[in-house]
């Protein structure tokens, strides 16, 4: 009775590719779990798949050079975590992981993980980073719960996370998932309700007095991912989240582009005013032309005052 | 790596935490059951379905020839702390399946105008609150309408110990080495035709039941006692009645339950019933006659190999009544399932009933029933639902004694065949 709670792979024959997201399930039937064919958990054991990420090679030094894919607001599909996916040193320790990039001018949206369980499983963390790479959330044990199957869902760990995009221009919009496990989690097991004691309770009969089933929790997995973007009416009509401040609190810093570099011509026109505001003795002047100057990028012009200032 | 917040950022999300964490509860929890299809048999004629006269059941893969289905909605309505109250409702329906329009209305389920065969019938209506009795934490009390630890053998439908219908209770409550669950409930009996004061009124019969569950017997076993005390509740007319006979009953049930088992588990039920309660499960008949009752029921589900489970029973049931009415049965059945991948399975199932009247003098009758089913299905295991499944069906029976088919097939006839196309689905 190895396997008791496995499901169709059919998802992932239809979208065998990663990220080939498949959009045909109409949204309003898939946001009702039972009704949603759930993968089968990966069949993997547990020494192996150890074994396997003690030997992964690290992709990646930091976070921002973790390889992002783009999805789509549409995607549904299967995120296969094994040891073909790239593997990274997080705080909360080594793991494989998926990474992506959220779709950045949609609609606010949803995003349901459900990670297969079955002999095995892989208990998710998810991290959501900002445009600028800064950590936003981080979801762990608390945040996935067991749901157990019913109808065509299988059994898993399960977290809906909202993502929002009332202001797209706003620089804290999250803008990147990655999905992994830790170490804490990996410490860890989920029970799993014994299928005959699912049917005893559908057909209101007595459970049969069994133990539960174990899912080890390993780092190897399969999530199901779907995205489910807000209706058409439905954002604005429901949501205001009114404005606070211009963000500069938990890190949201406006992204500065480099100014361009400033010509010698501009940087010498400066230099010349700030020369001739001096001999005016105008040095409310002087100073306003280095303010100017530091608009404009040139950074030189305020030393160059001073300095001048100072001299005399 | 984890972002340390300022303390004052979590207070209006902790706010919104708990009104999270309320919404699940919220939710409403949506239950059911369902099988329909459509089935011929060979020769003509609607799908058969073969049952020993007498038998309790029938094995029932590939052999239903019905539409049977459950609908039921629950909500737990209020929760505080550790208190909560929750209600639970089904309806059920049913009908031949010989129509797109089969009125639920009609007076009789089984009516012959194909039009007008369906039935619905209202099985649960009932409150459970939890942990409301302060002097018995834990516990639930109940009432209202219920399926009741309904004891059942999948294979063949068979319930053998079920007091189901309205009542009220105390359930869950924690001895230290069982948990106890008292029971009340109520089934009534036809019109009392006896010719006597009591001609045309319903009687209205009572079941006591007392279990003691959970009791640990040894490594992943685990024992069920069960005493179910019935009794007719009589109206002053009914006693009046000079041909009334008070049929009470008890009925004794142990069950043991292994763990653990070949990949699976195992059910092992022995009964004792006495009087009234032998015709039914658990309820009480005041039609019965005296006598006693002993049944076994043996089941379980093992995993051969990874890719096989098999299901199997084992029942015999001794009736010894004093009109000299009564019957022993026997019944085996297995189904075993062949796993293909995780959608495609091939089941077989092979059942054995034989029923030995008591009488001197009547035939022993037997049935044996063979289907092999091929089955797409939401997932590997046994259990899996919901399933599509091709079946075909051959069943043999001795034709001079009686006719084991429901339909389509002659009086006098050995065997039948059938074929046809199943869904199930349990949520």
């Amino acid at each position: 009775m190895k396997q008791h709670f496995s499901r169709l792979p059919l998802l992932l024959a239809a979208c065998t590719a990663l990220l080939a997201g498949c959009a045909s399930e109409p949204t309003n039937l898939r946001q009702v779990d039972a009704f949603n064919k759930a993968p089968a958990p990966l069949a993997v054991s547990a020494q192996s798949a150890q074994d396997a990420l003690r030997a992964a090679s690290v992709c990646c030094d930091s976070l921002q050079s973790l390889p992002f894919t783009q999805i789509a607001p549409d995607f549904s599909g299967n995120v296969i975590i094994d040891r073909s996916a790239p593997a990274f040193n997080f705080d909360s320790g080594k793991s494989f992981f998926r990474a992506f990039a959220l779709p950045q001018n949609s609609r606010s949206f949803e995003i349901r993980l459900y990670s297969q369980a079955g002999d095995t499983v892989l208990a998710p963390n998810a991290m959501l980073l900002n445009g600028n790479l800064q950590i936003t959330r981080l979801l762990g044990k608390d945040d996935f719960q067991f749901v157990p199957a019913q109808g065509l869902k299988g059994d898993s760990l399960d977290a809906r996370l909202r993502v929002d995009r009332l202001y797209l221009d706003n620089a804290g919009n999250e803008a990147y998932l990655v999905l992994y496990t830790s170490d804490a989690q990996m410490a860890g097991k989920t029970i799993i309700e014994h299928p005959a004691k699912s049917y005893a309770k559908a057909r209101g009969t007595e459970p049969p007095n069994i133990a539960d089933l174990e899912a080890k929790h390993v780092p190897e997995g399969i999530i199901k991912m779907v995205v489910i973007e807000d209706k058409v009416a439905g954002q604005i009509a429901n949501t205001y989240v009114p404005p606070r401040s211009i963000g500069q609190e938990m890190g949201n810093t406006v992204p500065s582009l480099p100014p361009p570099p400033v010509q010698p011509e501009t940087k010498a026109f400066y230099r010349q005013a700030i020369d001739a505001a001096l001999a005016n003795r105008d040095l409310e002047k002087a100073l306003r032309l280095a303010d100017e100057a530091a608009r404009v990028g040139d950074d030189s012009a305020k030393p160059y005052l001073l300095e001048k200032v100072q001299i005399k | 790596m984890n972002t340390k917040k300022p303390a004052f950022l979590l207070k209006p999300s902790a706010a919104l935490a708990a009104l999270l964490v309320a919404a699940p509860a919220m939710a409403v929890d949506f239950h059911g059951y369902m099988r329909s299809g459509i089935g011929a048999t060979g020769g003509g004629g609607d799908q058969a379905c073969f049952q020993a006269k007498g038998a309790g059941a029938k094995y029932r893969l590939g052999n239903e020839c019905e539409t049977y289905a459950e609908v039921g909605l629950g909500q737990e309505l209020w929760k505080e702390g550790d208190q909560s109250f929750y209600v639970d409702s089904m309806i059920a329906y049913k009908s031949n399946q010989a129509n797109d329009w089969e009125a639920t209305d009609s007076k009789n389920g089984n009516s012959d105008n194909p039009y007008e065969n369906g039935t619905s019938s209202i099985r649960q209506f009932n409150v459970q609150g939890k942990n409301v009795l302060s002097m018995l934490p834990g516990a639930t009390l109940w009432a209202g309408k219920r399926y009741y630890k309904r004891h059942d053998v999948h294979i063949n439908d068979y319930y053998y110990w079920d007091v189901s219908g309205p009542g009220a209770g105390i359930e869950d409550i924690d001895l230290g080495f069982a948990k106890a669950h008292v029971a009340w409930m109520r089934n009534t009996d036809g019109n009392w035709t006896y010719n006597g004061a009591g001609t045309g009124t319903n009687v209205a019969n009572d079941t006591f039941d007392f279990r003691l569950t959970d009791i640990n017997v040894n490594t992943d076993g685990k024992l069920e006692v069960g005493y179910d005390y019935g009794k007719a509740n009589l109206t002053d007319e009914q006693e009046k009645d000079p041909g009334y006979t008070d049929n009470k009953g008890h009925l004794v049930t142990l069950e043991h339950t292994q763990g653990n088992w070949f990949g699976g588990f195992n059910k092992l039920a022995l009964q004792y019933g006495t009087d009234g309660i032998i015709g039914s499960t658990g309820r009480n008949n005041t039609g019965n006659s005296d006598g006693k009752m002993i049944r076994l029921v043996n089941q379980g589900v093992i995993g051969l190999t990874d890719d096989i489970e098999m299901m199997y029973v084992q029942i015999y049931e001794d009736k010894d009544l004093d009109n000299n009415d009564g019957q022993e049965w026997l019944s085996l059945g297995v189904r075993p399932v062949y796993k293909w991948d995780n959608v495609m399975s091939t089941a077989f199932e092979f059942g054995y009933d034989q029923v030995d009247p008591q009488a001197d003098g009547k035939e022993t009758i037997d049935l044996k029933k063979f289907t092999i089913a091929q089955q797409w299905s939401a997932g590997r295991s046994f259990w899996a639902r919901p399933q599509i499944r091709v079946f075909a069906t051959y069943a043999m029976w001795d034709g001079d004694e009686y006719n084991a088919a429901s339909e389509s097939i002659e009086t006098g006839e050995d065997d039948g065949l059938t074929f046809g196309v199943q869904a199930e689905a349990w949520w």
